[in-house]
Formats: structure tokens, sequence, C-alpha cells
């Protein structure tokens, strides 16, 4: 697919192959669950309660017990310390593959 | 727009928490800018990534504790990756992603199987299309493109000749479905993009029925059927027909 001068006008997202995005597209889920086991358990249970068992931000706040603003704070250290647990653990995973000729 | 101030909510934009009149902003703008539709399209695959380890996930008793004492009942959560609808904004492709309230009102692993594939299979085409660098070998001509796999995926397939039809083919990759290795293609008609992908049939963990897909579901057109130890899926936001005759020319290829 050319950019060409005409498409112009039309916004593509600006899809970069982040080793994060690479990852994500293609690690079995268990790099994912290992990731999740090693974080510190209260990012792990706000994680867990908000994308498994779907709560809301209210529900977060009174399960847990921590006003709203924690809860978002919260989230937000959580996604990134797994993010940067993801990365930790993707370099030795791109060799696995290459080893194993994938 | 400053896409700084924008990423900071995107979390909870995503988690369906901003409230209405910002969501809607939000869609406006996710719909507009390549940034934050790619942000937005990484962190659902995020969410999507955490769900699904989750689900394997054995919680300690006193996280179960908690649990039990939290407040029921669940209000229903709003549409959580409504953005994806707005993201491939160039494209006129609109996804209709399968949620887990889906998986709450079926039951049968068969079911949640067969709607993990859809689901898996609209993710990969979507990405490609969202891709700036979609295909891996660029060509129109099946000679150069059937050969290009060899080596890269443990079987061989035949691509139809497409000289007087109105398809064209744009090219292919590899991908993966479930750490299966298959091969991608992409195919133009019309200014519609349709991606047709082909695995081993017996590295697919479970049979699929594909007269019980139901492609009305989703918003775009989908045929899928098993062929010589194959398993090919036909995906696009191209109309049924489209899809279909694509299909049977893949299905009569040599």
């Amino acid at each position: 697919m050319q950019f060409d001068l005409e498409d112009e006008e039309e916004v593509l997202p600006a899809v970069r192959d982040t080793p994060e995005s690479i990852l994500l597209r293609h690690s079995d889920g268990q790099l994912v669950q290992q990731a999740l086991e090693q974080l510190p358990v209260a990012y792990r249970e706000v994680l867990l309660l908000c994308e498994v068992e779907e709560m809301s931000y209210q529900e977060l706040s009174a399960t847990l017990a921590i006003p709203m603003g924690t809860v978002m704070s919260r989230l937000s250290r959580a996604r990134k310390a797994l993010r940067d647990g993801l990365q930790i653990q993707f370099p030795n995973r791109m060799n696995q593959r290459v080893n194993h000729g994938l | 727009m400053v896409c700084e101030s924008w990423k900071s909510k995107l979390d909870i934009y995503l988690d369906g928490e901003l409230g209405e009149p910002e969501t809607r902003t939000f869609d406006a703008h996710v719909r507009g800018c390549p940034l934050c539709s790619a942000d937005a399209l990484t962190r659902v695959q995020m969410k999507r990534a955490i769900q699904a380890a989750g689900k394997r996930f054995t919680p300690s008793a006193d996280f179960r504790r908690r649990i039990e004492q939290s407040i029921a009942p669940k209000a229903p959560r709003s549409f959580r990756l409504r953005w994806m609808v707005l993201a491939a904004a160039a494209m006129i492709l609109v996804v209709g992603a399968l949620t887990s309230t889906y998986m709450a009102t079926q039951s049968g692993r068969d079911v949640a199987y067969r709607d993990h594939i859809v689901s898996e299979i609209a993710d990969l085409h979507v990405e490609t299309l969202a891709s700036s660098s979609p295909v891996d070998v660029i060509s129109t001509d099946r000679h150069t493109v059937k050969p290009w796999f060899q080596g890269k995926i443990p079987f061989a397939f035949n691509l139809p000749e497409l000289q007087n039809s109105e398809f064209s083919l744009l090219g292919g990759r590899m991908t993966y479905l479930d750490q299966t290795p298959g091969a991608h293609l992409i195919y133009d008609v019309r200014k519609h993009h349709i991606s047709v992908f082909v695995f081993q049939e017996r590295s697919l963990p479970a049979k699929l029925d594909e007269k019980s897909l139901s492609p009305n579901r989703l918003s775009f057109s989908m045929e899928t059927w098993s062929q010589g130890g194959l398993r090919y899926f036909v995906i696009g936001d191209a109309s049924a027909g489209d899809i279909d005759r694509l299909s049977k020319l893949f299905k009569a290829a040599p």
C-alpha cells in the first residue's frame, strides 16, 4: 500500500511495530501470565479486577477501599509495570523464536 | 491538538469510564489521529491479553475473599472495544469485535473457540489495514508470491488466476494464529481490501463448524472452509458477494 499524495486526506494509524505490539500479537498467553504473576499483588489485583471481573472504577474503589483517584493512578502504574515486565522478557523470547527457526 | 493531553486519558477512555460528552470528543479525536489510534490499538491488545491470561490465573484465597465481599450486582459494561469502530479511520472498515458479554450469554467451548478464532482473524485483518507496511512480499503475481512462502510455512497452497477478475493481489506476509504459522494474502477489489488466511487444519486445536458462523453479527463479511488439509479464511469489508466470489476462485485453484 503506497502512501500516495492523493491519499493525503486519509488518516492512517501510524502503527510502528513496537516490541510490545509484536509481542502481544504473537505471544502465547504464558508470557503475559508470567509477567502478571511477577507484579506486586496490588497491581495484579487491580488489573485482574478491571479486565477479568470487568469492575467499574466505582466498584474498584469500593472493593479495594481506595479513592477513585487512587484507582486510576494505580491502574496506570500497574499497566506500565506490566509493559515493563513484558519488555524485559521480550528479548529472550525473540531469541528463542530465532533458534527454533520460526 | 497535542496528543500528550489525550494520552493521559486514553486508558480511562478505553475502560469506558470517561463519561458521555467527553467520550464522544475522544471518539472524534481518535478517528482523526493516527498516533492516538495506534496507541489505543496497542493498549486494547494489552487489555485483551490480560483478560485472557487472567482467566487462567488462580487467585489467592485472600484475593478471592476480597472479591466476594465486593459490592454486587455489577452494572453492565459499556462496549469497551468501541474505539475500534473508529480507529481504522482511513479504511472504510468498521470492526464489530466480539465482546465478553457474548461469552457470558452462551455456553460451550466450541462457541467460545469459534468466536476466539473469528476475533483473532478479524484482528489480524484490521492490524494489516492499519499498518504502514502491510505485506512482506509485494507483488501482484501469484508466481512470485507463492514461492516466497516456501521455507517460511510448513505447507504449500495454490493461488487462483485473477487475470480476468475484479480482484488483484497486493502481496502477502507470514502470520500466526494461536502460534500456528500460516499465510496471509491481501487482495484488492474496488478499493476494498480482503485478507485471505491459510493454515494447516491439523494445527488448529479444535474443529470449526463453518455453518455456525454468523457473518451478520460482524461488520465485515467472512467465509471459511477446509480443503486439502488446509483451513482458509476470507475476510474483508467488501460485499458478501465479493467475498464469496474470491472464495470460489480459491476453491477452484488447481
